[in-house]
């Protein structure tokens, strides 16, 4: 006969493999450090193009007025200011990573755990039903 | 309104027990109105502009998850602006480029916002979303908001200078290069609305969330009202004119479709609310719970007169039920 507790706690477990278990998979597979390590790195990636990205919009943007001044721009001067942009904008676009990451790790692991327990209660469950 | 409650449990019950046909349906007339729109106003590539190729489109993105609507819906934009200029369609390439590097790597479930808002925006109920985000989200998908909000203003002013973006018009590949970004850089009135959007879900955001009765109407009315206000004084400053009229008929819309989505997703008895102080050793606990209003339905109780049954047995059925009542 089915145990309805054992469905019910089964049918919990599938609900979150197939929603949240997806997104909070790494929580299970990653230390914290690794975890926001890894997205730290995603973000270096995707701010570098977009800062690129927006650069070079900017600079066609400005094309006309470049061209007119070509003679008299400070390149150095130009470089140096853009690198310092670059950073800045990647520090603070990686710190919201950083913040953001360790925040969904710390609600993700609350998730997990809740999970563990069903998983728990299942393990439990099969082995009252072979005692018996 | 015990009628209307009547009618919300059983849209419920009937949601959730076809949920599965009713989701694709939804997604389908969602994608269906967002070609629709796109094609009506920015239709400049005549392939993409048929019915069936609208219906096709739209199927796909019925029974995919909602990112490939979005993600359909800036292809198509792009393959219009395309047949327009190259210019305009690269400046949108690096608008959706941006969009999705520095936002939706963070918040991909927020997309749908980006998609709800150009087509609020487009039936003059703006307001609505940054209500409904405050309401319902958290406060930081208001960025999702402002996407859409700035995806749209774009695509307004490129429609609204389609005559010089297109082949008739004199301009170099620069100047329209820089026209298409002028579009979004210097359109004070994009900037005027954004910033009311923001205070708009701040506002709601914060008002719903005080533990005082009538909280979400309270928050619906002052959002409104701050719409209203930062917007009219916005356009004063900026002067722009001819706005008041528009101004007044969405904020009323936005303020009537926001009650319904109350009555829809928080629908509570505050003249049923508990106030409950105890303790425990570590502290003292003032609690107030409100409960929702539940209106179980009426069973209906059919009875039926078998006459297909022998007659002696159904007459004998029925004295028995006329003794019971």
């Amino acid at each position: 006969m089915l145990n309805q507790e054992r469905v019910c706690e089964m049918t919990k477990l599938a609900i979150f493999d197939q929603k949240e278990g997806r997104e909070y998979k790494p929580m299970i597979q990653y230390f914290r450090k690794d975890y926001v390590a890894k997205e730290l790195l995603k973000s270096f990636l995707t701010g570098t193009a977009a800062f690129f990205i927006l650069a070079a919009a900017l600079v066609l943007y400005h094309m006309e007025e470049l061209m007119d001044r070509l003679n008299t721009l400070d390149i150095q001067r130009l470089t140096v200011r853009g690198i310092l942009a670059y950073a800045v904008f990647l520090a603070v676009y990686l710190l919201i990573t950083y913040a953001v990451y360790n925040m969904r790790y710390t609600s993700g692991r609350r998730e997990v755990k809740k999970y563990y327990i069903h998983l728990k209660r299942v393990n439990r469950i099969y082995h009252e039903e072979d005692q018996l | 309104m015990t009628v209307l409650l009547e009618i919300k449990e059983k849209l419920k019950n009937t949601y959730g027990k076809y949920d599965i046909y009713f989701n694709p349906l939804f997604k389908f007339m969602l994608a269906l109105c967002v070609f629709w729109m796109i094609n009506g106003n920015i239709g400049y590539m005549e392939r993409l502009k048929p019915v069936p190729v609208l219906l096709a489109m739209a199927l796909i993105c019925s029974i995919l998850p909602i990112s490939v609507m979005i993600f359909l819906s800036g292809v198509v934009i792009l393959l219009h602006l395309y047949a327009l200029a190259l210019e305009v369609a690269a400046v949108a390439l690096v608008l959706f480029l941006l969009l999705g590097l520095l936002y939706f790597r963070f918040a991909p479930k927020d997309g749908i916002y980006t998609v709800l808002m150009p087509l609020c925006l487009h039936l003059h109920i703006g307001p609505v979303m940054p209500m409904a985000v405050g309401l319902l989200g958290k406060a930081y998908s208001v960025v999702s908001v402002l996407c859409g909000t700035v995806v749209w203003f774009f695509l307004r002013s490129v429609k609204e200078n389609e005559a010089a973006f297109g082949n008739g018009g004199q301009a170099g590949d620069i100047s329209k290069f820089t026209m298409a970004l002028n579009q979004i850089m210097e359109n004070k009135e994009m900037l005027l609305v954004l910033a009311a959007f923001v205070l708009v879900t701040v506002a709601v955001y914060f008002i719903r969330n005080l533990s005082v009765d009538y909280a979400w109407t309270a928050a619906i009315v002052i959002g409104a009202l701050v719409n209203f206000v930062v917007l009219f004084a916005g356009y004063l400053l900026l002067g722009i004119s001819g706005k008041t009229v528009e101004l007044v008929l969405s904020s009323l819309l936005s303020l009537a479709v926001s009650l319904v989505l109350e009555f829809l997703f928080f629908n509570v008895d505050y003249t049923r609310t508990e106030r409950v102080q105890f303790e425990d050793d570590e502290y003292y606990y003032f609690v107030k719970a409100v409960p929702k209003i539940y209106l179980a339905q009426k069973e209906k109780q059919v009875k039926r007169f078998n006459t297909k049954a022998n007659g002696r047995a159904a007459r004998k059925q029925l004295s028995d039920d006329m003794d019971d009542m």
